[in-house]
């Protein structure tokens, strides 16, 4: 594991003094990181943990909008956290169809009001929603990105701290988060190319945190009852174990895995990676009509994605990385 | 199996059930309806009914031309039998749209460029070329095809390549292949790999 390095960049006033004050944190969390067990006391990894805990432990409701290729979306979440420590998320869109959808530890339900049908799709949530951003273990993303502390702004009229996460290779994009102050929940988070362009963006424009009235986590439609549930054709399954004990691949680890068997699709298998911070998806499953198929990457804001045909199979890969990860890691799954 | 093939023998023997009484929701969920659809395991009476769903409903068109992609590509698709009318009155409904000729056309020449497409799955195609209307990217066929907002990174430099941000699809067929994220593949896989709101969304097109 390479040394985290967290650097408390100088604020306008007092610049001397924290500039001296950034060099000895540095100093101390390279020495400290090198130190097997002692790597909690890094700032770096503190705050990743922090605001990974806040986002799996607070009560809050709130109003964002998300960014993606031009196309702005608002939606509105809900997240509850029950005495026993069961959450559950509420995720309803504010644009175009009414639709819910609701997320426990077990499945999530996406609720279509127009054609009253509930889709389930079973297993625990893989990928984090927003405002949650880090997946599986939060301290993977120390290997794989320097964690800069900036004086943040204020975002849904509350005070927040800029972190930047600056990737150490080509693989993975650059991610600004603020974070809200005082309980440490991302409020804002963009996604950037090496050149800057925001690639993908969640902001909050209003949010409560720890409301006096806990969140409303059910449907808000009537009679969901009686509406239709239609299982989604996708199904958890063991981590292969040979993919587990290849160890990470250019940073990514594999984090879940599904089969998807819709009716019409004979089957597919879905190993999703990630590095802590993105998420990449390759699947394999039967060949489509390609023979004269060349590894060529679609990219969609963020999103990247290539497909790539191997004797009687296709394999694709799908992430919110650059075009050189998901071309890297379809080759990779190619030759084994 | 021929236009002017009006009711097989597998047919015939479905016509002789009780099937007014009963709507196809009533032994199918929704999954295995559109399956059955696309695969022509309804009786005429059933299908009908379904199309008449398809022709009313977006999210249903965009899944259905999504099983038939995929059923197409698999091979597991059936010629059906029936119905022949039904789909010539609703293509020739969307061909006289002419915003929508594009992309009907476009996918009518994706199963001919492959092997004939029987004249349900044309309307199925067709029906369920209206849900990308308006989408932009709508169909990548192999390199030479224009992806609309999506980007190849892969035929840089300069945009020069058969890829290009912004270009204007072209309908030039070729293989299908999964690189367009509108491409009904690309819109199941991105919905086994997307987060919540992108599954508030995958239909919201």
């Amino acid at each position: 594991m390479q040394s985290p390095c967290f650097r408390f960049l100088e604020f306008s006033t007092a610049r001397s003094g924290v500039r001296l004050l950034s060099g000895l944190f540095l100093g101390l969390s390279l020495g400290l990181a090198a130190l097997p067990g002692l790597a909690a006391a890094d700032p770096a990894a503190e705050m990743v943990q922090k605001i990974s805990r806040s986002a799996q432990a607070l009560n809050f409701e709130g109003t964002y909008v998300h960014q993606q290729n031009g196309a702005l979306y608002t939606a509105r979440v809900y997240h509850r956290v029950s005495s026993s420590g069961e959450r559950v998320t509420r995720v309803q869109s504010l644009d175009g169809p009414t639709r819910e959808v609701i997320r426990s530890s077990r499945e999530m339900r996406a609720y279509l009001p127009e054609q009253r049908v509930v889709r389930i799709y079973k297993g625990p949530a893989v990928r984090p929603d927003f405002p949650a951003v880090f997946v599986s273990n939060p301290a993977w993303v120390l290997e794989h990105y320097l964690v800069e502390k900036k004086p943040g702004k204020r975002v849904a009229d509350l005070e927040t701290d800029l972190l930047v996460f600056v990737p150490k290779d080509q693989f993975r994009w650059r991610v600004h988060c603020w974070v809200e102050k005082r309980h440490r929940l991302p409020l804002k988070f963009q996604v950037l190319d090496p050149q800057g362009v925001v690639l993908e963006e969640y902001a909050f424009s209003e949010i409560r945190i720890n409301p006096a009235q806990a969140p409303q986590v059910t449907p808000s439609f009537e009679g969901v009852s009686d509406w239709k549930r239609v299982q989604a054709p996708m199904s958890p399954k063991e981590i292969s174990q040979s993919l587990a004990a290849a160890g990470p691949m250019i940073g990514f680890r594999p984090v879940a895995a599904a089969q998807i068997s819709e009716p019409a699709l004979k089957s597919l298998e879905q190993h999703v990676l990630s590095d802590g911070l993105a998420v990449v998806s390759v699947f394999v499953g039967p060949a489509v009509d390609a023979e004269n198929a060349k590894p060529e990457v679609s990219r969609r804001g963020a999103l990247s994605m290539v497909v790539r045909k191997k004797g009687s199979q296709t394999i694709t890969a799908m992430g919110e990385v650059p075009a050189e990860t998901v071309q890297d890691l379809v080759e990779r799954f190619s030759s084994q | 199996m021929s236009d002017s093939h009006a009711q097989s023998p597998r047919a015939s023997k479905r016509s002789q059930k009780a099937e007014a009484a009963f709507t196809p929701w009533h032994r199918y969920s929704e999954a295995e309806l559109l399956s059955a659809f696309i695969d022509d395991d309804l009786t005429d009476s059933e299908a009908q009914q379904v199309a008449a769903q398809l022709a009313s409903d977006p999210e249903q068109r965009a899944t259905a031309l999504r099983y038939w992609i995929i059923s197409d590509a698999m091979g597991a698709v059936k010629a059906p039998d029936h119905r022949p009318d039904l789909c010539a009155q609703i293509a020739q409904r969307i061909a006289q749209e002419p915003v929508y000729m594009p992309q009907a056309a476009r996918l009518a020449r994706v199963g001919q460029s492959r092997k004939p497409l029987t004249p349900a799955l044309r309307l199925v195609a067709s029906v369920a070329a209206v849900v990308f209307v308006g989408v932009g990217a709508f169909f990548t066929l192999s390199l030479p095809t224009g992806v609309g907002d999506g980007v190849s990174v892969a035929s840089a430099p300069g945009n020069s390549g058969p890829l290009s941000q912004g270009r204007t699809p072209t309908a030039t067929p070729g293989p299908l292949m999964l690189t367009s994220f509108d491409s009904p593949q690309g819109r199941a896989l991105l919905d086994a790999h997307g987060a919540s709101h992108v599954r508030l969304r995958m239909d919201d097109r």
